[in-house]
């Protein structure tokens, strides 16, 4: 941890804050991106993210927390952006996904097809757990603490986003077989 | 049907694709943005919502619901306020944390840490009406805002920095075991505030002189802390350098405060009718701005006039 960095920025020192947040911002885009599914509102929230926590670092009490705060801090953002996208988007039609489709034997077109319909239909803070859970690798004890949940609220809320997509994609497979349009 | 086991496998590869570099373009417009975002001082950040836990917000939650009915319960046909029913000391809300702008401007911060304020004024006059005793000021320029009116707190913030009013100070020492207490040999007169910076081995307090203030007399000082005060409080840490001394003897939602490296304070302590106020102005500048982002500050200090609670201001 950039203890010096985090104290300096702390003080206000703009340089050191930059120097601070600059290493951690592909990681923290790349949650922004698995949460929202679009690039240009993942760099809008992680912009937010960044201000914000600019602004809020001298409420931050332990600053060996500082990644964990951040890591939080993206994830709400995010959460409240999807939440407007998705009062805003819910008639519309899903697009595609924005990010590159990188060969994956085990993934079909269809597959990821699929999951991108699947996904977008969750709640935004269904689709956080699972995108800490399955790409950060957080057990449910680091995802209640990242979300500032009890273990046990985490624990069934994974588990029910979990049943949310399952439900999701078998929902998509449905409308698939009778040539539905989804979403 | 999928199975647990199929949607955790297929999300663990699909996650797995995906964008993981952000074009600098997006931190150049953040550092743009944080040039334009002043950094809230820790009380005030402290209570938003990314720091605070889940028990901390029932209670806060608790505690406006409590004000709600306290308010209803006075607001009752036949009842005065704060008689017979239970205190009326307001408590801090929750509130909505702002979302920055998307684009470069300053984020306004209205009413963000209690419920009642002002929010954005207009160039004019303007009061308090919980703050007690009450205060009326003039504000000339447009980008002063009221972001906290509360019965013992008051502060006035602009991109210069702010005004912060205490109602009832206290001087407070820190301690090895990282708490509060208060400072001996001092009690809460304007001398005692004068006294207790001039003596702080930490503080470097200049242009100490006498104010009047709306008819009411003070002291004023310009403290900045040195850099060779390390707080007795081990687990400080990045808050070691502040020389933390002003608390409210009243509950509060001001916690403690004090002086910050590069950060120099105004400090006026004003006997109101024999009870002191404090009124502070913290620069966002720093140290080379404070000779001039002081002077309107000093202006709107100058023009405050404080009745008592349950009177009206003078015009």
């Amino acid at each position: 941890m950039d203890l010096d960095l985090v104290m300096a920025a702390r003080r206000g020192d703009e340089a050191a804050f930059m120097a601070l947040v600059r290493p951690r911002s592909d990681r923290l885009f790349a949650i922004a991106q698995r949460i929202l599914r679009d690039v240009d509102r993942s760099e809008d929230a992680l912009q937010d993210a960044l201000v914000i926590a600019w602004r809020d670092l001298r409420g931050l009490r332990d600053p060996d927390r500082f990644d964990a705060w951040l890591r939080r801090l993206i994830v709400n953002v995010c959460v409240r952006h999807a939440s407007r996208e998705r009062r805003r988007t819910a008639r519309l039609r899903v697009l595609p996904v924005d990010g590159p489709m990188a060969p994956d034997a085990f993934l079909t077109i269809a597959d990821r097809d699929q999951l991108e319909r699947g996904f977008r239909r969750l709640p935004p803070e269904q689709r956080a757990i699972l995108v800490l859970h399955h790409f950060l690798g957080y057990s449910p004890a680091e995802i209640a603490e990242t979300l500032d949940i009890p273990p046990g609220t985490a624990r069934s809320r994974l588990h029910n986003a979990h049943r949310a997509i399952r439900a999701a994609l078998d929902a998509d497979a449905r409308l698939s077989a009778v040539g539905g349009q989804s979403a | 049907m999928t199975t647990d086991r199929d949607v955790g496998r297929l999300l663990d590869r699909w996650l797995a694709d995906g964008l993981d570099q952000v074009n600098d373009h997006v931190l150049d417009l953040v550092e743009e943005r944080i040039g334009l975002e002043r950094q809230l001082p820790a009380w005030r950040a402290s209570w938003r919502d990314s720091h605070v836990n889940a028990n901390l917000k029932l209670a806060v939650g608790l505690a406006a619901v409590l004000i709600v009915a306290v308010v209803g319960w006075n607001l009752l046909p036949g009842r005065s306020p704060g008689v017979g029913g239970p205190p009326t000391t307001a408590s801090p809300a929750p509130s909505p944390s702002a979302t920055p702008s998307p684009v470069p401007t300053r984020t306004p911060l209205p009413c963000d840490s209690v419920p009642l304020c002002a929010g954005q004024l207009t160039p004019g006059d303007h009061q308090s009406s919980e703050f007690s005793p009450q205060v009326s000021y003039t504000v000339t320029d447009s980008d002063w805002t009221n972001t906290v009116d509360h019965e013992e707190v008051y502060v006035v913030d602009s991109p210069r920095g702010y005004l912060l009013l205490v109602a009832h100070p206290a001087i407070a020492e820190r301690t090895a075991a990282c708490e509060e207490t208060p400072a001996a040999g001092y009690g809460d007169a304007p001398s005692d505030w004068i006294d207790f910076v001039t003596s702080h081995p930490g503080l470097d307090a200049t242009n100490i002189h006498a104010v009047e203030i709306g008819g009411h007399t003070g002291q004023s000082a310009d403290l900045a802390s040195l850099t060779s005060w390390e707080s007795p409080c081990a687990a400080d840490d990045f808050m070691s350098n502040i020389v933390q001394f002003i608390v409210s003897s009243r509950p509060s939602p001001l916690g403690i405060y004090g002086v910050a490296l590069e950060v120099p304070i105004r400090l006026i302590a004003l006997d109101v009718d024999g009870q002191t106020v404090l009124i502070t102005f913290y620069a966002n500048d720093g140290l080379g701005l404070f000779d001039t982002s002081v002077v309107r500050a000093q202006a709107v200090i100058d023009s405050m006039r404080f009745c008592p609670a349950g009177g009206t201001c003078p015009p």
